[in-house]
């Protein structure tokens, strides 16, 4: 990476990579993204504790995975951490206890909250976020996205479907996916 | 919780993160160090570091260490067959992959191989639906830009996307 005179100036990308030789780059990354990853789990666990304690694994498995972090050329690493944050809360409530693999690997050793009860209902309307983010795109993208992602269809399908080239349709399909994970990115923070 | 509160909580649970990612980098590089002398150790006895990496692991390993190390492999039952060139190993999933990691198309997708809790390998995807992989062991993964060459060896559990 180019030399930054401090981690601040660096991209996502960049602390990530940089992640492997320093930890203070990851510092740096969970400064930035910290707040708003708790909001997700609070919003969804309306339970301060769990929130802070699926944060921690959030964060952990970020850690451990950081070097399959694929740079998409967009600038930020949030919609990665966002999905390791809804894994983390699904594979809670699917195990029924919170998820500690990452932080026992790190050894964190947090004074972790006891009394949590874990509740399905943390998972009621997960999915709908991404339902309501794929109804708001324009109707180019959604058809795009609709056929290439969810129908698994070729470019060239697209194209003939929407009557547009190929080039096109991946670019719809990029613009509209990049759109979605900005949109679900937000809706953390109500 | 306050603002406040919840800020100072979060400024904690970074500074415990801080001291545990740099007590794993040290851990890492200790790791390491042991991991190239084991490796050096086993060319001199074997005599030559060709050897087949395919056979290093039964493909049925393969199709087990699949879930270890990737989340998006969860329930997707894969079996795999050796290749005919001793180093690939093919393999075919019954259903197709997770993308709640975000990932939607799994076409050149890279994911890690666990078997017995360490990193073994790594597979890439062979198709947008994520249904076929193939997969390679040890050096081989890391000749193909799977994995790195430090993360080959190291104690991991499913990773996501």
């Amino acid at each position: 990476m180019a030399r930054h005179r401090t981690f601040e100036d660096a991209t996502d990308a960049e602390l990530l990579r940089e992640s492997r030789r320093d930890s203070t780059a990851f510092r740096v990354l969970y400064d930035r993204h910290s707040s708003r990853i708790h909001a997700f789990h609070l919003k969804r666990t309306r339970n301060t504790g769990a929130a802070m304690e699926l944060t921690a694994e959030t964060f952990a498995q970020a850690w451990l995975s950081r070097e399959r972090y694929r740079d998409h050329g967009e600038g930020t690493a949030a919609p990665w951490l966002f999905g390791i944050a809804r894994h983390v809360l699904a594979s809670s409530v699917r195990r029924l206890s919170i998820d500690r693999v990452a932080q026992d690997r790190l050894a964190l050793g947090l004074a972790h909250t006891a009394t949590t009860t874990i509740d399905e209902t943390w998972l009621d309307g997960l999915d709908d976020d991404l339902a309501a983010a794929l109804a708001e795109l324009p109707d180019g993208q959604r058809r795009a996205i609709e056929l290439r992602v969810l129908a698994d269809g070729a470019y060239e399908d697209v194209a003939t479907e929407l009557e547009c080239t190929p080039e096109t349709a991946r670019v719809r399909v990029h613009r509209g996916l990049s759109s979605m994970r900005r949109r679900l990115a937000g809706s953390a923070d109500g | 919780m306050t603002g406040t509160t919840e800020s100072n909580d979060l400024d904690g649970l970074g500074d415990a993160l801080s001291e545990s990612t740099k007590r794993d980098l040290r851990r890492g590089r200790g790791r390491t160090i042991r991991r190239v002398a084991l490796a050096v150790a086993a060319v001199a006895l074997i005599g030559t570091g060709t050897v087949a990496a395919a056979s290093l692991l039964s493909p049925k390993q393969v199709a087990a260490g699949m879930p270890a190390g990737a989340v998006i492999f969860d329930q997707t039952n894969p079996t795999c067959v050796a290749g005919s060139d001793g180093s690939v190993i093919h393999c075919t999933l019954a259903t197709a992959p997770s993308t709640a990691s975000g990932i939607t198309d799994f076409d050149g997708t890279k994911e890690a191989l666990v078997v017995d809790g360490k990193v073994a390998g790594g597979c890439i995807g062979q198709d947008s639906a994520g249904m076929t992989w193939d997969c390679y062991i040890g050096q081989d993964a890391v000749d193909k830009e799977i994995i790195t060459k430090d993360f080959l060896g190291e104690p991991a559990g499913p990773g996501i996307g």
